[in-house]
């Protein structure tokens, strides 16, 4: 149905109605992007945390549907994560509900269902699925990165077999005298791979190049195999989106004139600025959205100069110059919590730079005009020479927060870590002090998960069964010295439950197994299947369902977090049954005629999947966070990226990452890389320059995080032996500034209130 | 002073909690009927993420869609549906792309044999008065609903296809009109027994896109109409029929829109919306747990979490 258009005029005055308090809910900054004229120029609009910048964007294009006549099949709207695009899109089905509501018949038929909404990813999928291009239909995707290492491995890709240190030194993934095994070559292959796809290198040049050839005869073999079985990597997915728009079909249905809104677009990479351009080319309709400050995923190949060089990307690619919009009316934190904010980002020297664009030109400081006031510390911190000592103060801190009723729910408090990994060196003294004052906490993602003794004691039963007689090292080749030292682990994690004795039916079951096969005549047509039950073949999958309904797994999956853990194993195996073999384990025969599992079946299973397992739970990055009710959510600052917490804990801040091993890639890649917003070659900011950005960043993201409270919680040794350099960088001090004797000076100086 | 008491003075505010007033996304086989078959099934693998290894079953099914959607845009481009031939190649083709996929049959030149077969039956008796009127294959319904509590949501399907008076120019023995409007859906299997549950379930599934159809159009579509593909298989039913659609009536499952079966179907549809919602504001450990009514054998059979339910007994 075509929607009918309306004035600026009546589009306001409904919207007016909507607020019930007279005025328009815009600032004067989103009120000129919501009335940017889309046929003037590109809109270029750089929004600060907590600034509105959903609220503006829905605004922006409920105009360009109901005054410009846009259809919302013309809208091409595009953000960072599935999450981030459901909550878009519920915000775009309730706007259009409050305009009905208020009688504005016109709205009643916009199609919101017809809005291209969602992630690059999903919509180059439902793209090419309506368009039917050939290419891409039915293609399987290798969701994440285990499923593309187990893809690499089980198409014997050249690199693989590259066990010379220097090839993978050169790209500065690997850097030990001893060479890596095959379970870590597939997966520094896999980052090389999705960089070089992300950069849309051209492959040809890159084979030219002596230093990358060999590399790019991996991609290429890569590429062929993936062909063969009809499969796609994420990254991959949008490259077959722009050859589809290169195509004819491709090229009519951008010719029909695209409004395309990108929302994140710090976090953009070079193939997807070359998508979103050539989405617009013929409308030049374009719209980004983005908080250089935010900007996270330069490890992936995102670079934040497509945001800071926008206006060179719209000259290169539409001939025009966009127009620049800074929305900085922070309404969600404290005062002193944007205070705080803006003092940081803007005394870093790392922040400046008279020669390029370090951060977005002419960006204004954020103001403040939060509902939230009260003249009480909103920035805080506990620190002290002992992190068990600063862990305790923190749960307590939490706990009377709930206790004297500042807060509802343990829920709308979140711990934000570099690394939710319960190690001594991260969190878990923390960890340990919340659950000694019984405060309930979730840490899904704890990278140490395959630690978990209920996973180890899963993995080991299913080993069990499979292996009964622990045969690690008599396998078709050698196993990694560090699945084995798994496996044992795995294997202590299981008889511990046994012989507790309180899992009888665990152990009998367990019994029954290893029993039955070793009595079982071998027989060659039988041969294929562990076994043949009332008629279903038994296959690891089914023989984990099986194992999980046994105490203890049982009680485990009444919980949020072992529960999610044993559906980590689940899925894993999963992926790795659907490209081994289907999930069989074919059994060969002993010199007494009786059965065991062949060893190329049992290698796989320990060299891959158990493996993926052992190195795989290792990427929050990717996870959307599922906040929780009841329970202090603890998760990786990357995780917290777009969501807000009442109060929020920085925990740990002086635990900072090296120096990326990712950057040396930017560097390496940079020539091959054609992007109107990129640094010519040997213009890019030295390593640690870009390696103090990033970091930077991250606490910008952290601390904006909070609403009401703000506490920055670690180690502080004070004085000139201790670790007041990371302090300086944690808290934006100017070097001249002094150093911080000790944690009153973050009082004096910065207001920063020792709890 | 403190901390605590210095927070307490300074005017700090008890924050609300925040409500997830995310819109979901609901549709009739996915969501409503999984959900009404097992809720405990449904919240592990719809909702938790858990995977089953089951794909060999979607083959035919898969494969007849693809080969069917592939055959109408030949007819688009061409003007002509392809001959005995065509079929095959265009048969083989999708099963090549489903094999590739990873995607596959269990006995596959039987099947593919089978498809060929049925397909083109199916364009024999049907012949371009079928493909004449297609509007549009894979046609997305969704609409913007509330439940009887007052939550939103969105409900969403996608229809085979889209035409025009299909059933008139096939001469079926239904009041029909050329101006008609119809809802096709095609399914790989033989027509069930009447008042099986599958049955139940399409009649539920059609009438939900009727109604689907009249939110986004304004007025309900003629009929609804399911194409058992089959039976035609069948060869004494295919003799039988003498190559006369109204004569294979039995391939043809007619759903006439009316307002009262509709209007249940939706009650019930807004119903279970309501249940699932309310299932996932539970605490964790409370959630999915196995429902109270019967749960057909079948399901329990070939249902991967069945030894984690307390339905069953834990036996193997
Ligand atoms: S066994 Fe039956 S009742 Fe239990 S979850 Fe599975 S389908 Fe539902």
């Amino acid at each position: 149905m075509d929607v009918e258009t309306i004035t600026l005029d009546e589009f306001y005055q409904a919207i007016i109605k909507t607020t019930g308090n007279g005025g328009l809910p815009f600032n004067a900054e989103q009120r000129q992007a919501v009335e940017h004229d889309l046929k003037l120029s590109p809109l270029w609009v750089v929004a600060g945390p907590g600034t509105g910048k959903t609220h503006t964007l829905t605004w922006l294009l409920f105009k360009r549907i109901l005054v410009d006549g846009i259809e919302p099949s013309k809208i091409f709207l595009t953000t960072f994560t599935n999450k981030a695009a459901e909550e878009l899109h519920s915000r775009l089905i309730q706007t259009k509900q409050q305009l009905v509501a208020v009688g504005l018949s016109q709205a009643e038929s916009i199609d919101v269902s017809h809005i291209l909404c969602g992630t690059l990813h999903s919509l180059a999928s439902k793209i090419m699925e309506d368009m039917r291009y050939d290419k891409a239909l039915r293609i399987r995707i290798l969701e994440d990165e285990i499923t593309q290492q187990f893809f690499i491995r089980k198409s014997r890709n050249p690199l693989i077999d590259i066990d010379d240190s220097a090839f993978w030194e050169f790209y500065n993934l690997w850097n030990k005298p001893f060479p890596p095994n095959k379970a870590k070559r597939s997966e520094m292959a896999a980052k090389l791979f999705n960089r070089i796809t992300e950069g849309n290198i051209d492959i040809n040049v890159l084979l030219q190049d002596t230093n990358n050839e060999i590399l790019a005869q991996g991609y290429l073999a890569y590429i062929e195999s993936l062909h063969e079985h009809h499969r796609t990597d994420l990254a991959l997915l949008q490259k077959h989106l722009l050859e589809f728009l290169e195509t004819d079909i491709g090229q009519q249905w951008v010719n029909t004139g695209l409004t395309v809104i990108v929302d994140e677009y710090q976090d953009t990479n070079p193939i997807q600025e070359t998508i979103y351009f050539t989405l617009a080319k013929s409308s030049k309709d374009i719209t980004v959205v983005g908080d250089d400050d935010q900007s996270l995923y330069r490890f992936r190949g995102a670079t934040v100069d497509s945001l800071l060089y926008f206006d060179q990307a719209c000259e290169h690619y539409l001939s025009v110059k966009p127009d620049p919009i800074y929305l900085h009316e922070n309404r969600r934190s404290h005062p002193k919590i944007v205070e705080f904010v803006n003092q940081f980002i803007k005394h870093h020297p790392e922040m400046k730079d008279p020669n390029i664009r370090v951060r977005a030109p002419g960006k204004p400081e954020m103001t403040s005009n939060s509902p939230i006031q009260g003249d009480y510390p909103a920035v805080a911190s506990i620190l002290n020479r002992e992190i068990r000592v600063a862990a305790e103060q923190t749960a307590d801190l939490v706990k009377s927060l709930k206790e004297n009723q500042l807060i509802e729910d343990y829920g709308q408090v979140a711990f934000l870590t570099y690394t939710t990994r319960e190690s001594v060196q991260g969190i878990q003294q923390y960890t340990d002090a919340l659950a000694q004052k019984g405060i309930p906490f979730y840490n899904p993602r704890n990278k140490q998960a395959h630690r978990d003794q209920l996973v180890q004691a899963l993995i080991g039963a299913l080993s069990h069964i499979v292996n009964p007689e622990e045969n690690f090292d008599g396998l078709v080749a050698r196993l990694p010295g560090a699945v084995v030292e798994y496996m044992q682990s795995c294997q202590f994690a299981l008889s511990e439950l046994i012989d507790s004795g309180k899992y009888p039916d665990l152990e009998a079951y367990l019994d029954n197994w290893v029993d039955d096969l070793a009595q079982q005549k071998f027989n060659q047509e039988k041969a294929n299947y562990l076994a043949y039950k009332k008629g279903q073949n038994i296959t690891l999958l089914s023989l984990l369902y099986r194992l999980i309904a046994f105490e203890p797994f049982a009680t485990g999956l009444t919980g949020a977090e072992p529960a999610g853990r044993m559906k980590v194993v689940n899925v894993v195996l999963s992926e790795y049954e659907s490209m081994y073999n289907e999930g069989r384990m074919r059994l060969k025969q002993l010199p007494d005629s009786s059965c065991a599992v062949e060893d190329w079946h049992l290698y796989n299973f320990y060299s891959i999947f158990v493996e993926g397992i052992h190195d795989g739970l290792s990427d929050p990055e990717d996870e959307a966070f599922q906040v929780q009710q009841g329970e202090v959510n603890i998760m990786t600052i990357h995780q917290s990226k777009g969501l807000e917490f009442e109060v929020a804990f920085v925990i740990r801040p002086d635990k900072q990452p090296f120096v990326s091993e990712t950057n040396r890639l930017e560097e390496l890649f940079l020539p091959y890389i054609d992007s109107p917003s990129l640094p010519e070659v040997g213009g890019l900011r030295d390593d640690s320059m870009r390696a103090a950005e990033d970091t930077i960043r991250l606490f910008f993201v952290a601390y904006s995080r909070a609403k009401r409270l703000l506490v920055l919680s670690g180690k502080f040794a004070g004085g000139r032996t201790g670790n007041t350099q990371k302090w300086q960088r944690i808290l934006g001090f100017e070097p001249e500034s002094g150093e911080i004797a000790a944690a009153r000076d973050l009082k004096d100086k910065l207001g920063v209130q020792p709890v | 002073m403190s901390f605590i008491e210095q927070l307490k003075n300074g005017g700090w505010t008890k924050p609300k909690l925040k409500q997830d007033n995310n819109i979901r996304k609901y549709s009739t086989t996915g969501d409503i009927l999984s959900y009404k078959r097992c809720k405990r099934q449904y919240g592990y693998f719809h909702e938790r993420g858990f995977k089953s290894s089951s794909t060999t079953q979607m083959y035919f099914g898969t494969l007849v869609h693809d080969v069917l959607d592939k055959i109408h845009r030949i007819y688009q481009s061409t003007g002509a549906l392809p001959d005995e031939q065509g079929v095959k190649d265009v048969v083989d083709e999708s099963h090549e792309v489903l094999v590739r996929a990873g995607i596959r049959p269990y006995d596959p030149i039987q099947q593919k044999k089978n498809a060929t077969k049925l397909l083109g039956r199916f364009l024999e008796l049907v012949n371009v008065k079928f493909f004449n009127h297609v509007q549009q294959t894979e046609y997305p319904l969704e609409r913007e609903l509330k439940t009887d509590n007052d939550t939103p949501y969105v409900l969403h399907g996608i229809v085979d296809v889209l035409s025009g008076a299909i059933c008139h120019d096939l001469d079926l023995p239904y009041s029909t009109d050329p101006g008609d409007i119809e809802i096709w859906d095609y399914k790989a299997s033989k027509r069930p027994e009447k008042g099986s549950q599958y049955i139940k379930d399409y009649q539920y599934q059609m009438r939900v896109y009727c109604e689907l159809y009249k939110q986004q159009t304004g007025k309900y579509p003629a009929r609804a109409v399911l194409v058992f593909l089959g039976d035609l298989n069948d060869d004494k039913f295919w003799e039988a029929a003498g190559g006369d659609p109204s004569n294979f009536a039995r391939i043809f499952y007619v759903v006439t829109p009316n307002l009262d079966h509709i209007e249940t179907a939706m009650t019930n549809f807004n119903g279970t919306v309501d249940l699932i919602e309310e299932e996932r504001g539970k605490l964790f450990e409370e959630q999915w747990q196995a429902p109270e009514h019967e749960v057909d054998s079948m399901t329990c059979q070939a249902c991967e979490i069945r030894f984690n339910c307390e339905r069953l007994t834990s036996s193997e």
